[in-house]
């Protein structure tokens, strides 16, 4: 097989969806005249995900350290996490003062489990952190009773799973949730993150330490120019929705063409955002995943690898619990992020898919 | 008695914002967040400048750079975000008391040159000044710096103008390789320099819009002004205290009096935070505590002209 032709314009993985000009410079300038646009990106934000309350912060980053910091049962050391997840995820455990301990995934859903945080589970932890997958999401409910048997609070990263429901229920209301909104995630707010929660007493002390109060908190706020972004792709993302299937379903059809490699698929029967896509590179394709994602760069196609490596592989410089995961380690070969996104047309996509024929020769 | 403060015009937020939206460039170091930090770099010399989001992440990212020592000296008069930041990355604050003007001019001696020993100091609250720096680079202590009115010689913080009241971002001023090649990957810089091993990342980028709104007003350290006091406190011994004027009345009692007349004829008066639990031991802080007004100040309005906003040339 022979290289690929480079295209004349990188093709992302990031989602990077810009809204109306006309909708951002009306928020924009609601911002710049003092409007409250960061309340009201609160507001909306805990309405569309059917909570109480929404904080937003600088960054998911920070956001889930200061819930982290907050939810931890003291006295206990460990942060329970998958291994297979956000490559910065052990070091938000160490800002916490926590050591990451590793979990499985369900290899099934890419997800934490139940089964699989029951598995990793000591007395030693402090907090579940269950982390959704970039396509679907966890199993919400069985998660929260896990968390309700073992007495043991629990946290969900969802910055991959914004749009999406689990048991019936929006992700968002399960509890305590953290979000991002930097520019690659569904709603684009050039930066900043947020969370949610039903616990009132926990909203107020996460709002003390979010605007600088408490002696141990951090003035984190959000940009309110960010806020006013965020508020214009709300206004558009049904639209947004509309674009993310129509490059979902190309990609399904174009891939279904070729053989050792399948579409993850998005659960079907709920809504879902179809944000990223990602492929499973089976026994019968013909490179390694490493190799067939550096081939896709050379041609200024940006494939990714998914979460790789995962973090139980990766040195670290503070103290941890040491894993062995041998499903992480399988699965961390085997999957990849695709182009897609607002600036990925439907004629980009068949460009990708024509790359992966002409790379499974 | 307070000049007005510089005014961002909205035509000009809009095309820094019209910029951005042509590029399509909306964070991971872009192409104003450069451009920003080369300006930083410019304006204050030094050899470089790492834009971050805010004052309080891009100091606690100081001090993990740092090493993130167990225990930091810091004066009892610092502001609340370098205490967050000694807080976030774990460190101990150790407490030392200002002098009976209010001035963090007593030494560090050697022993507190602890190998591995830091010191913050944030010379527009505590009243720190170069020799006083210089002594505690001498006894083996590294030196952070909030604020940026000490000569170049240790890493130091310039806060940056934001939105209105809105959260402000900041850049950190260091001239050593090392430790900038540090500080741009704990705040994940994509590119922005060679990957260096750190001990941890911290997420500390601004967005292209931030880092707009800090080009659009001024990045040069224009001190807050004050025109006079009001009556009442004329003659009273005074202090820069950070973005405000301290006056030291005679005692508690005399200071709660003043105040609540200020208040009633609308001045901006506000009386100091608490000092931190640590902190209540040092005698000439407390009692700083208890005796300052504060008065809010107002940066002066640049004089210079503002040019409409140029998007920087893309490279390539």
């Amino acid at each position: 097989m022979g290289a690929l032709v480079p295209l004349d314009r990188p093709l992302s993985t990031s989602n990077l969806v810009q809204p109306s000009r006309a909708s951002i410079m009306r928020y924009a300038r609601d911002a710049y005249d003092g409007a409250p646009v960061v309340a009201m990106l609160e507001s909306r934000l805990s309405r569309f995900h059917q909570t109480s309350h929404c904080i937003t912060l600088c960054s998911g980053f920070w956001a889930l350290v200061l819930a982290i910091r907050l939810l931890a049962r003291p006295g206990r050391p460990d942060l329970l996490m998958p291994s297979l997840t956000y490559r910065r995820m052990a070091d938000v455990a160490s800002w916490s003062g926590l050591h990451p301990r590793f979990c499985e995934v369900d290899p099934d859903s890419l997800a934490c489990s139940p089964a699989t945080m029951r598995a990793g589970f000591t007395s030693a932890v402090a907090l579940l952190l269950a982390v959704h997958p970039i396509v679907g999401c966890c199993d919400a409910p069985g998660l929260v009773a896990l968390s309700e048997e073992l007495g043991c609070p629990l946290l969900f990263d969802s910055v991959e799973s914004v749009f999406e429901h689990a048991g019936g229920k929006k992700v968002g209301s399960f509890g305590t949730e953290c979000f991002s909104l930097h520019a690659s995630k569904l709603l684009n707010g050039f930066e900043g993150g947020y969370v949610t929660t039903d616990d009132d007493a926990l909203a107020d002390r996460l709002r003390q330490q979010r605007d600088g109060a408490a002696p141990d908190g951090m003035d984190v706020r959000l940009e309110p120019l960010h806020a006013a972004m965020a508020l214009a792709g709300l206004d558009e993302l049904d639209d947004q929705l509309v674009r993310n299937q129509a490059c979902y379903e190309s990609y399904r059809s174009g891939v279904s063409t070729l053989s050792g490699i399948k579409v993850v698929p998005f659960p079907e029967g709920s809504p879902t955002s179809h944000k990223t896509i990602v492929v499973e590179l089976t026994d019968d394709w013909p490179l390694s995943r490493d190799t067939t994602v550096m081939r896709l760069n050379e041609a200024n196609i940006l494939a990714r690898a998914y979460y790789h490596p995962p973090l139980h592989a990766r040195p670290m410089a503070y103290a941890h619990r040491a894993a062995t995961l041998p499903v992480t380690d399988r699965l961390g070969l085997r999957f990849m992020l695709l182009p897609c996104g607002h600036h990925v047309s439907l004629d980009d996509v068949r460009t990708v898919i024509g790359a992966l024929r002409a790379l499974a020769g | 008695m307070m000049r007005r403060p510089p005014t961002l015009h909205w035509e000009a937020v809009e095309e820094m914002v019209d910029g951005i939206l042509a590029r399509r460039i909306y964070t991971n170091h872009g192409p104003l967040a450069q451009a920003l930090e080369h300006a930083a770099a410019d304006r204050h010399g030094a050899r470089h400048a790492i834009a971050v989001t805010n004052p309080v992440i891009g100091l606690t990212m100081m001090l993990e750079a740092a090493g993130a020592p167990g225990t930091i000296l810091v004066s009892a008069l610092a502001p609340r975000r370098c205490l967050q930041a000694i807080s976030c990355t774990g460190a101990t604050p150790e407490f030392c008391d200002v002098d009976d003007l209010f001035h963090w001019r007593s030494r560090p001696t050697a022993a507190h040159g602890r190998p591995g020993g830091a010191i913050l100091l944030a010379p527009e609250y505590d009243g720190s000044d170069a020799a006083f720096a210089a002594s505690a680079a001498a006894c083996g202590l590294v030196c952070i710096v909030d604020g940026t009115t000490l000569p170049r010689a240790h890493p130091a913080l310039a806060i940056l103008p934001g939105l209105r009241d809105g959260p402000s971002s900041a850049c950190i001023l260091a001239d050593d390789d090392g430790f900038a090649a540090r500080l741009r990957n704990i705040r994940s810089s994509y590119g922005a320099g060679p990957p260096v091993p750190v001990r941890r990342t911290a997420n500390g980028r601004l967005s292209e819009v931030q880092a707009g709104l800090a080009l659009l007003q001024s990045i040069n350290p224009v001190r807050p002004c004050f025109d006079a006091l009001p009556p009442q406190l004329n003659g009273r011994p005074n202090r820069r205290f950070g973005p405000a004027m301290a006056v030291i009345m005679d005692g508690a009692a005399e200071r709660e009096a003043a105040l609540a007349a200020l208040l009633s004829e609308g001045h901006p008066a506000y009386r100091p935070s608490a000092l931190p639990e640590g902190a209540r031991s040092c005698r000439n802080a407390a009692d700083f505590a208890a005796r300052a007004i504060l008065l809010k100040t107002a940066t002066p309005t640049d004089s210079r002209p503002r040019s409409a906003f140029q998007a920087p040339a893309m490279a390539g």
